[in-house]
């Protein structure tokens, strides 16, 4: 853990929770909802108690934050895109291969269809 | 393991009221969060067990989530020290070998040794400025309008408090080789690790 942490978490122990801010207080210290000059940002630099419930208040803030982010939605299903598809494999030297095979395959398809139908 | 995977329920079987729920899951949170070198089952446990007892005793407690948090950074604290939590990936030989466990102890001493050299070095002011720089990614202009002063002075200022905390850091170090340098010439021993 960091030693900064650390130290604010150990070293001001305050187990009877003298002018200890209330949870309202340290919560909207977290959410910077109160200008850092307020007086209980000076409690939390000298309270191990408070910090660790000031450390917590940002963690939960973080988390609801993030739980409301709206993740983007996969794109709606497409048929395959051969001219990306070609690209992708240009790489290996098949594009041109592997369009000509395509192309074969189309042709091969028609015939048959015109074969069946005369 | 994950919040979601506590089993949060009373002496009697039935679960916790939302409000104690919600407080115990915070704290196991914070915890595993801030405490990653603990091991999380444990945790769980524990977050568990103050679930149970926050149940059994609600109609005296003030405030469910001051209490959790509390407990939880109480009960972090005696896993600290018993040292029976740790999660380590090494074999208890290989640690022996590198002299991470066997200077735990020293580990300890020395860091209670620099917090208190800390706590003397940095007024409250300092601190303050140290906890707006860390935990609320403040900079000179927030510290300067936190400190009602300009931010050149405020930019002196950290600097200022870096130094400090640079200073205390050395002297920290220095302190600690001495005291290795004691302890192992008092056992007659030379480890590979200092």
């Amino acid at each position: 853990m960091d030693l900064i942490r650390q130290f604010f978490l150990e070293a001001f122990p305050n187990p009877q929770r003298i002018d200890c801010p209330g949870e309202e207080i340290i919560m909207a210290l977290a959410g910077e909802r109160l200008p850092p000059d307020h007086p209980a940002c000076l409690h939390v630099a000298s309270c191990s108690e408070c910090f660790a419930e000031f450390t917590g208040c940002i963690l939960e803030l973080q988390k609801t934050e993030d739980s409301n982010t709206i993740k983007p939605q996969d794109p709606p299903h497409r048929g395959p895109n051969w001219s990306e598809i070609a690209s992708a494999v240009s790489e290996e030297g098949l594009a041109s291969v592997a369009l000509q095979r395509l192309r074969e395959r189309i042709a091969l398809y028609r015939r048959r269809g015109e074969k069946q139908g005369t | 393991m994950r919040k979601s995977e506590l089993h949060l329920i009373s002496d009697d079987g039935d679960s916790v009221t939302p409000e104690i729920a919600g407080a115990v899951e915070a704290a196991y949170d914070w915890a595993v969060s801030m405490f990653p070198n603990i091991d999380s089952a444990l945790l769980a446990n524990a977050a568990e067990r103050l679930a149970r007892n926050m149940e059994a005793n609600k109609g005296e407690l003030e405030s469910p989530r001051r209490y959790a948090y509390a407990a939880m950074h109480g009960k972090v604290h005696d896993l600290q020290k018993s040292r029976a939590a740790n999660e380590s990936s090494i074999p208890l030989h290989e640690l022996d070998q590198l002299g991470v466990a066997a200077k735990s102890f020293q580990d300890d001493l020395e860091r209670s040794i620099l917090f208190q050299q800390l706590r003397t070095k940095l007024s409250d002011r300092d601190r303050f400025i140290l906890m707006l720089l860390t935990e609320l990614d403040a900079g000179p202009t927030n510290i300067a309008r936190a400190l009602g002063i300009s931010t050149e002075a405020a930019t002196k200022a950290i600097q200022r408090v870096r130094q400090r905390l640079a200073a205390c850091l050395d002297t920290a170090e220095r302190c600690s080789k001495e005291k290795r340098a004691e302890i192992s010439a008092s056992k007659g021993l030379t480890r590979e690790w200092i």
